[in-house]
């Protein structure tokens, strides 16, 4: 672990980035730099375990806490995407002229459904894409960091996806005159 | 008219499989967590998977997938070919996991309809737009 740690710190892309940035040290001995012995190491996970090495817990807590952010601001984003529809289709169904409220809802709901569909799909894929994005700039992708850059990916193709859906589901319906 | 049908045809699929997709995931929850669990105990998730783990159903398509690779010892993406996560399911075989293909299937078919009526919408407007 410590020697594949030293191997993405002296990355030349991350080199410089990582200096400043993350502010590490270009140290040769890993465990060194971050004044730890074997036997420490060994110590506390053979007796506390994994999640008992000092702030590993506290990274992967905080990882999981922000999935579990992101996991709820999704359903609150669907909520509130299903709330524009609604009143959408509600103003058409008491102003409307008749058969306006049946083709507002056909509209309104189905892109509802297929851009909350698409933003979903799009979002795993752009976890892979987030990821393989910062593998290439030479950012940790294990553990937190593998976390952080899927749900970047995520996030960003999710939006994307759901405007484009938008946009093409409303093109094809003014084509086709629904 | 024939576009307007094979329009509304995708449409009618994409909807009716993202609501079968919700329907397998809330009637499997339970078993759904269980499994990620079982398989936590014993390995790591790689990265995405060990986010989208974490993301409930907005995770569930990729996770079924890495589910249905590691049973049928396929390669998954992002997990090394010789990973000892391939052998989880030697151990776990008496255990019902029809709904996890269910799961992936009903997603992926509703992904790739949405993909395809917003490329056939996009198709409309550009040639209306530069082949009126």
């Amino acid at each position: 672990m410590l020697n594949q740690l030293k191997e993405l710190v002296n990355k030349p892309v991350l080199k410089n980035l990582s200096r400043y940035t993350i502010k590490f040290q270009q140290y040769v001995n890993m465990k060194r730099a971050l004044n730890l012995s074997s036997r420490s190491i060994v110590h506390e996970w053979s007796t506390v375990g994994l999640g008992g090495i000092p702030g590993y817990s506290t990274y992967v807590g905080n990882a999981t806490k922000a999935a579990r952010f992101l996991k709820m601001g999704g359903y609150v984003g669907i909520a509130f995407s299903f709330a524009g529809p609604t009143n959408d289709v509600m103003k058409a169904c008491t102003v409307g002229r008749e058969g306006e409220c049946s083709r507002s809802a056909f509209r309104e709901y189905s892109k509802f459904g297929l851009s909350t569909a698409a933003g979903i799909g799009a979002g795993a894929a752009g976890s892979a894409i987030g990821l393989g994005f910062c593998t290439a700039i030479g950012i940790a992708t294990a553990g937190v960091g593998g976390v952080a850059c899927a749900a970047v990916g995520s996030v960003a193709a999710g939006y994307a996806a759901g405007e484009f859906m938008n946009w093409g589901v409303d093109a094809f319906y003014n084509h086709m005159g629904l | 008219m024939t576009i307007k049908f094979l329009g509304i045809f995708i449409i009618g699929l994409c909807l009716a499989s993202f609501l079968l997709s919700i329907l397998i995931y809330a009637y499997n929850r339970k078993k759904y967590y269980t499994l990620l669990e079982d398989f936590q105990k014993r390995h790591v998730f790689p990265a995405p998977y060990s986010f989208h783990c974490l993301v409930g159903f907005f995770g569930a398509a990729p996770m079924s997938y890495f589910f249905m690779g590691i049973m049928k010892k396929k390669k998954v993406f992002f997990l090394n070919r010789d990973s000892s996560a391939y052998d989880f399911f030697d151990d776990n075989k008496g255990k019902s996991i029809g709904w996890i293909s269910a799961l992936y299937y009903a997603h992926i078919t509703s992904f790739i309809c949405g993909v395809l009526i917003a490329l056939l919408g996009a198709a409309l407007e550009l040639k209306a737009r530069f082949f009126p």
